[in-house]
């Protein structure tokens, strides 16, 4: 911070000060620049959001505040509490005694005044032990309560993180995710901590309890039980929600810091401008994005001046040869760029498509499809139980996809997105039901029925393909990119002539934006990026010209400024051929951003579907309006209230007889729970539901009232 | 645009790259350096082995190395031994008490005379009788009689005298004393003198007075006498004198024409006809034979100086019958027959160098059946074939220069050097290792004689009992060996009397240790890598198979996979052993076929991992065979930890193979590091005495399976890696 701008009652109301930190981590390549010169400050009371791309340190700050960096760290820069310095790269204990007397102190700073939720905490409870007894063990550590004190203290931090308290003498593996993640919360509350770090609190969760999470943080916040808060994560909704303050880092420094309505409505940094447009959100409705173009640096060799300049729109020579200080903008608002004054909004030109890619004729169809995977509790009930228990992954789906178009399927995990994805490529086989293969417009075959030598099942898998969730994962890490993307032409047997194939992998690999070209032919999985990794992904799902791509959640694990240029290519493919896309999603946003048409699903139903505007400007089942609502909105004033939804995501074991969404639907009634609800529809737009909409609303009053 | 070629080029460029990387971290570590470092000592060796050993190590060293003479007396005589001698004469003693006598020529004290010395535990000396001046000849001889059987008479002469004592022990044998018989003084010098001990008598000589034939024999009828031989040397010349061995009258004396230093020959011992015996002399080129009434026989010059004469010892007993006539002639590099009856003589062949010595047989049958010359480094045995020729029927190395060969019975010799005092004991002249025992005595020796009757005696508690003794004169000393050598084991040498270099010495079975050793590399390194690579493979294939199918099959694959798991391989192998012959294409059959349930076991838990990584799926979805996705994605994944079973399943291998090897189920005739060690499992104690045979098979069999956890260890790194290295 500028230090002019503090004044005497700030300084005395000072909780946290970090002062010119740096991190550098020894590796065997070099040395890797993870955090550079950050000041931060946090007053009593205050919260603190950190934004930021993966790789841009802010875990790493998180990490140093708890001095918990590992052997190889190079710290040099303080933090203090309460000005008392503990991290102090110029003090460093030197002997045997001093080392001993640091370690007293940081412990005592651990969990009691400083506490963290970890990224993925909710993976980190130990299987074997109880939630309640995990919690205690903080007690057990920190404090010398008895047993039934510890008990009482256990109870009400449950209930305080907003579970039941019979959660305490359950494992880990009962819980669902997002009691899990109230859990940690809970675990991170219990000695009354001055400072509660939050690092990516609701990554891995669904949008709903996303949701609720953010509640629960807001109500601790308002409530005095959270007193000063660090909260970090990717995603602006999440951080202005629960944040006073933002401070925007990219490859290791902040790019602008302030106030929320600061960074959100009046940004002074191109970063944070590109930041925050570049994925789309639902009030944005289609406005085309372009995501960031380039990639971070590389954090080993960091470039010369400004880090951001060779992707920045407002640049200029100076942009590369000094890098810029904190610039003062205005009242807590501090912006690192040479332009900050004089900023100009960068809007980028929407390239023009033709609008006839759409045919009407249909692709693929599914009817009454079902797929259940038996449980095998033990031999005897295997064999002899007359009601085996399965799992019903999907139960009478119907849908149908037309050529050339992008069908959006929607829900949460455990929804049996995934298993549908994989009934129509072919690797599950369906226990019941039809799937449909068009030719074209008169002439179709029942894929299920076919063997698997039949020349029109193989005509039908040389037309799908797909592009899997993770890119870590679906490259072979021992073979080169053109061995992966010319997978599907060896399988195929679609030419045994080298040079085609060369030809044809080249074309796929320039259609999916790797450049250079021959390059990026010989590269194995470890050298790319996580984003060029995906791009490879669907380099392999058009090198053979399908005509049908299923996408199963492809942009989960990116980088939020790669998303928006990965569905830009998604789209720009699909208009250049023709093809027929399924993009299954969590993410409501970038399903609505790219689909024609959406289907939502629920524990293995389908329960609405129709023209993408339609469902997300007026939904008509309540599972669809409780999701919709519960998408954060960056905008500080937002408030989403309360969200008509109860409970978790229930087990596709023991279904309901009647509607699936019995047990979570506000508005249920009786008949719900026997029969099966039918379809109401008008024209395109249906959902399945005992109720219309006026008789929804009237039983919502009802049940308000 | 590229080419197939360049492609697979390429391909083979980034996959060498890859693996270059890898290497570089293995190499990191210091475990997997040491580990590479030692498997490559170890296969250079094993390339190398046929240049280092040459030959089938069981084929034995040569048995002059590892036997040696079993010393019975090695005594330092209290008196001084006339060196320019330096000759033993025994006969028996009296018999009654069973001692036995040796006689030697000495001085002690100024006196000099012959010494008489006991061939017993208790052996002493004591001086016979005096001479005035140093001996220079003197013979132990017996003569036939029948009342005064095996009494000794001693003859010896001086420079200017000749004495004849008679030698008495007493009854029990604890003292022996010498009477006079006769003595004279010779006008000129003594050259050399000899006894002949049972010529036929011709007639009582005139001046043979009673007395003297009472004294000599009770039995007027007894038909033989002992002549006495003198070379005297005076002012006109060499003469041949011959007297009347118990009065030392002169019968007659002859004049010599010679041409060298003279050596008298006497055939006639125990001859029937008196007109048969001969004294030959020889000298120089000339050689002279007198019949002992004093008639000239023959009277030859050669072109050469004659060497050596060698008559067969029973050719005493035949008359000169044909065929017991021709005694053999050295001279030069040449060996000739001389016939003793007319002295013409024959060619029959010539050696490389010079004929050091003659040694024949007995010869009661005619023509010896064993005869020996020594010439340079070699010994040749000669014998006459079909065709009446003598030819050259067998010939080895001798590990000295031999100028003395002494024959003992049924074709055995004693060579040895008396100048460096090496001795060797010819067994057979005819097989590959024809020697038994050597000895070296780093001094100059006396000629050794044989011991005919067995005496028994101790050494270290055991009976050495019945077998006839050497006793030779060294030095001071006088030093009995028994004619059987004892094996013993040798220490690391690099100095066999045979000229091997053992750098390992030998073992219980007196083989090289060091070939055996060396000889071991390419067996046992083959069987590990044969058994280690064949089970992988199997394991592999197997693995591939349970991991990726699921279902009844690959259950059922994988209980057989355990069933085979459990069954003990060491009965199994004893029992195919039986069956089919113990060989190590068999252990490596039974090891690979027992040993590949292990490695399963660590596959499938990979191969089932990979199975459910997302590129399988994709691959699926692309249509690829399964056999294509084996080999195309789940071998090239499984690569680290495949290396590393292979190397921990070599060492593996063959510590177990080693094991079979010291139970002795493989066939001896393979060295193995375990075969070199089976021959202590009975037997622990010889392990602290052949240090050398059982250190190196532990030491390299330890090394090697280090080695390979080392490796195994390196190769931990590359497939493991971890942030900052392995703590």
């Amino acid at each position: 911070m500028i230090e002019q701008e503090e004044n005497v009652y700030q300084k005395s109301n000072l909780l946290l000060d970090i002062e010119n930190l740096s991190i550098d981590f020894k590796v065997y390549g070099g040395l890797v620049k993870a955090v550079r010169n950050v000041n931060l400050q946090i007053e009593n009371g205050q919260s603190l959001g950190i934004l930021g791309e993966s790789g841009s340190g802010k875990s790493t700050i998180a990490l140093a505040i708890l001095s918990l960096l590992p052997e190889n760290a190079v710290i040099t820069g303080s933090v203090s509490l309460y000005n008392d310095k503990y991290v102090d790269s110029e003090n460093k204990p030197k002997n045997k005694r001093g080392l001993k007397l640091l370690d007293q102190k940081l412990r005592d700073i651990r969990w009691k005044d400083i506490s963290m939720v970890f990224q993925g905490a909710m993976n980190s409870f130990n299987p074997v032990y109880t939630i309640g007894r995990q919690i205690g063990e903080v007690f057990r550590i920190h404090t010398d309560l008895d047993k039934n004190q510890i008990e009482k203290r256990v109870v009400e931090l449950l209930k305080d993180a907003g579970l039941t308290p019979a959660v305490k003498d359950s494992y880990p593996h009962e819980l669902s995710g997002g009691m899990k993640q109230r859990a940690v919360i809970a675990m991170a509350l219990a000695l009354d901590p001055k400072i509660v770090i939050a690092d990516e609190p609701t990554t891995g969760l669904d949008v709903i309890t996303q949701a609720e999470i953010i509640a629960t943080l807001k109500r601790l916040k308002q409530s005095g039980r959270i007193k000063s808060f660090i909260i970090i994560s990717h995603d602006i909704g999440v951080v202005s929600q629960l944040a006073d303050k933002i401070a925007v880092m990219y490859a290791g420094a902040i790019m602008e810091y302030g106030t929320v309505a600061d960074i959100y409505k009046n940004s002074h940094n191109p970063y944070t401008i590109e930041l925050l447009k570049s994925y789309p959100n639902l009030s944005n409705a289609r406005q085309h994005v372009e995501g960031i173009p380039g990639r971070l640096p590389d954090p080993a060799n960091l470039p010369k001046g400004c880090k951001f300049a060779d992707r920045c729109y407002m640049k200029d020579s100076i942009c590369t040869t000094e890098e810029p200080e904190l610039q003062y903008i205005d009242g807590m608002h501090y912006s690192r760029c040479y332009f900050a004054k004089n900023i100009t909004q960068n809007y980028p030109k929407a390239p023009n498509f033709a609008n006839n890619y759409i045919k009407n004729t249909k692709l693929i169809e599914i009817e009454h499809l079902t797929k259940n995977f038996d449980l095998k509790k033990n031999i005897i009930s295997a064999l002899y139980s007359k009601d085996k228990p399965s799992v019903h992954a999907v139960s009478d789906v119907s849908m149908e996809i037309r050529e050339g178009e992008i069908v959006g399927l929607v829900g949460e995990s455990g929804s049996g997105k995934s298993t549908l994805a994989r009934l129509l490529i072919g690797l599950l086989k369906p226990t019941s039901g039809n799937i449909k293969y068009y030719f074209n417009e008169n002439d179709f075959v029942y894929v299920n029925k076919l063997k698997s030598n039949h020349k029109d099942y193989i005509e039908f898998r040389k037309n799908t393909q797909m592009i899997f969730q993770d890119p870590f994962d679906s490259l072979n890490p021992k073979m080169t990119v053109f061995n992966t993307v010319s997978e599907p032409m060896i399988g195929n047997h679609i030419t045994k002539d080298v040079m085609e194939m060369q030809e044809a992998v080249k074309a796929s690999i320039a259609n999916a934006d790797l450049f250079p070209v021959e390059a990026y032919m010989d590269r194995f999985p470890y050298e790319l990026s996580g984003g060029e990794k995906q791009r490879v992904g669907i380099a392999r799902a058009t090198v053979i010209n399908s005509k049908f791509i299923v996408a199963d959640e492809p942009t989960s694990m990116l980088d939020v400024s790669l998303r928006a240029s990965f569905m830009n290519r998604l789209n720009k493919i699909r208009i250049e051929r023709g093809m027929s896309i399924l993009y299954i999603s969590h993410d409501i946003a970038s399903v609505y951003y790219l689909a024609d048409r959406i289907y939502v699903m629920y524990l293995g139903s389908m329960v609405e579907g129709g023209k993408a505007d339609d469902i997300i400007k007026s939904p008509l089942h309540p599972y669809t309006k409780a999701l919709i609502k519960s998408v954060p909105n960056p905008d500080p004033s937002w408030n989403p209230g309360h969200i008509d939804i109860i409970g978790e995501i229930g087990n596709s074991i023991d279904i309901p007889k009647g509607c699936r969404f019995y047990d979570r639907c506000v508005y249920r009634q009786k008949i719900c729970k026997d029969t099966v609800p039918p379809v109401k529809s008008n024209g395109e737009h249906w959902y399945k539901c005992h109720f219309e909409q006026n008789e929804l609303e009237h039983l919502k009053n009802e049940g308000y009232s | 645009m590229k080419t197939n070629t360049k492609i697979l080029k390429d391909n083979i460029k980034f996959k060498l790259n890859n693996v270059r990387k890898q290497f570089k971290v293995f190499y990191r570590s210091w475990y997997g350096k040491a580990g590479l470092y030692i498997l490559i000592a170890f296969i250079i060796v094993a390339l190398l082995a046929p240049v280092l050993v040459h030959g089938n190590p069981f084929s034995g060293i040569p048995s002059e190395d590892y036997f040696k003479p079993v010393t019975m007396e090695d005594k330092k005589l209290n008196f001084t031994v006339e060196s320019s001698l330096n000759k033993i004469s025994a006969t028996e003693g009296e018999y009654k008490t069973g001692s036995y006598y040796m006689f030697t020529a000495g001085e002690s004290g100024k006196n000099y005379g012959i010494f008489a010395i006991t061939a017993n535990d208790s052996g002493s000396s004591c001086l016979l009788f005096k001479t005035n001046g140093t001996v220079t000849n003197f013979m132990a001889f017996a003569p036939e009689s029948t009342s005064l059987q095996y009494l000794t008479d001693i003859f010896a002469s001086s420079n200017h005298s000749l004495y004849v004592y008679n030698v008495l022990c007493s009854s029990s044998g604890s003292s022996v004393k010498a009477l006079p018989v006769a003595h004279i003084s010779v006008n000129g010098t003594i050259v050399t003198a000899m006894v002949s001990t049972n010529s036929p008598r011709f007639g009582q000589p005139s001046f043979v007075t009673d007395e003297v034939m009472a004294a000599t024999s009770t039995v007027d009828s007894c038909p033989y006498g002992s002549y006495t031989y003198a070379v005297v040397e005076n002012n006109t010349g060499m003469y041949l004198n011959e007297y009347y061995t118990y009065n030392l009258h002169e019968l007659w004396s002859h004049k010599l024409s010679l041409t060298g230093s003279p050596h008298i020959y006497f055939i006639g011992n125990n001859f029937i006809t008196p007109n048969s015996p001969e004294v030959i002399v020889t000298g120089g080129k000339n050689i002279d034979a007198w019949n002992v009434t004093g008639a000239l026989l023959f009277n030859n010059s050669y072109s050469f100086n004659i060497g050596q004469l060698a008559i067969p010892a029973e050719y005493q007993y035949f008359d000169l019958k044909p065929g017991y006539q021709d005694a053999f002639m050295s001279s030069g590099n040449s060996l000739y027959i001389l016939n003793l009856i007319n002295g013409t003589r024959t060619f029959i062949y010539t050696a490389s160098h010079t004929i050091a010595a003659i040694g024949v047989s007995r010869g009661s049958h005619g023509f010896p059946s064993d005869l020996i010359i020594s010439s340079g480094n070699y010994y040749y045995a000669l014998a006459k074939s079909k065709t009446g020729n003598v030819q050259v029927t067998g010939e080895s190395k001798l590990p000295f220069g031999v100028n003395n060969i002494e024959y003992y019975h049924s074709g055995k010799f004693l060579l040895s050097n008396t100048t460096t005092g090496q001795m060797i004991y010819l067994i057979n002249a005819f097989q590959k290792y024809p020697y038994s025992w050597n000895s070296n005595l780093k001094a100059s020796v006396g000629n050794p004689i044989m011991f005919e009757e067995p005496y028994s005696f101790k050494i270290d508690n055991v009976t050495y009992g019945s077998g006839p003794t050497i006793a030779l004169l060294s030095g001071n000393n006088i030093i009995m060996y028994s004619f059987e050598g004892n094996p013993v084991s040798l220490g690391p040498t690099f100095h066999t009397v045979s000229g091997l270099i053992l750098p390992l010495g030998t073992n219980i079975a007196h083989d090289n240790v060091f070939a055996l050793f060396i000889d071991s590399f390419p067996p046992d390194l083959e069987v590990g890598f044969a058994a280690g690579i064949m089970t992988i493979l199997i394991s592999l294939v197997v693995a591939m198979f349970i991991g990726y199918y699921s279902g009844m099959v690959s259950s059922f694959m994988e209980t057989l996979a355990l069933s085979i798991f459990l069954i003990p391989t060491l009965p199994l192998y004893i029992v195919l052993a039986s069956v089919l012959g113990p060989s190590l294409i068999n252990l490596i059959f039974i090891f690979s076929l027992l040993g590949w349930p292990f490695v399963t076991f660590s596959l499938i838990g990979i191969v089932r991992s990979v199975k459910t990584r997302t590129f399988v799926e994709s691959a699926k979805v692309s249509n690829i065979k399964t056999l294509s996705i084996m080999k195309r994605h789940f071998v090239p994944n499984m690569g680290t930890l495949l290396v590393y079973l292979t190397a921990i399943n070599i060492g593996g291998a063959v510590a177990a193979v080693s094991s079979f090897e010291i139970l002795g189920l493989v066939s001896v005739s393979i060295p193995t590091w375990g075969g070199m060690l089976s021959s202590f499992l009975g037997d622990f104690y010889s392990i602290t005495v052949y240090p050398y045979a059982t250190i190196p098979p532990i030491v390299a069999l330890t090394l090697f399976i280090l080695a390979f956890i080392f490796i195994s260890r390196g190769i931990d790194e590359v497939a493991n890696p971890t942030l900052g290295g392995r703590k």
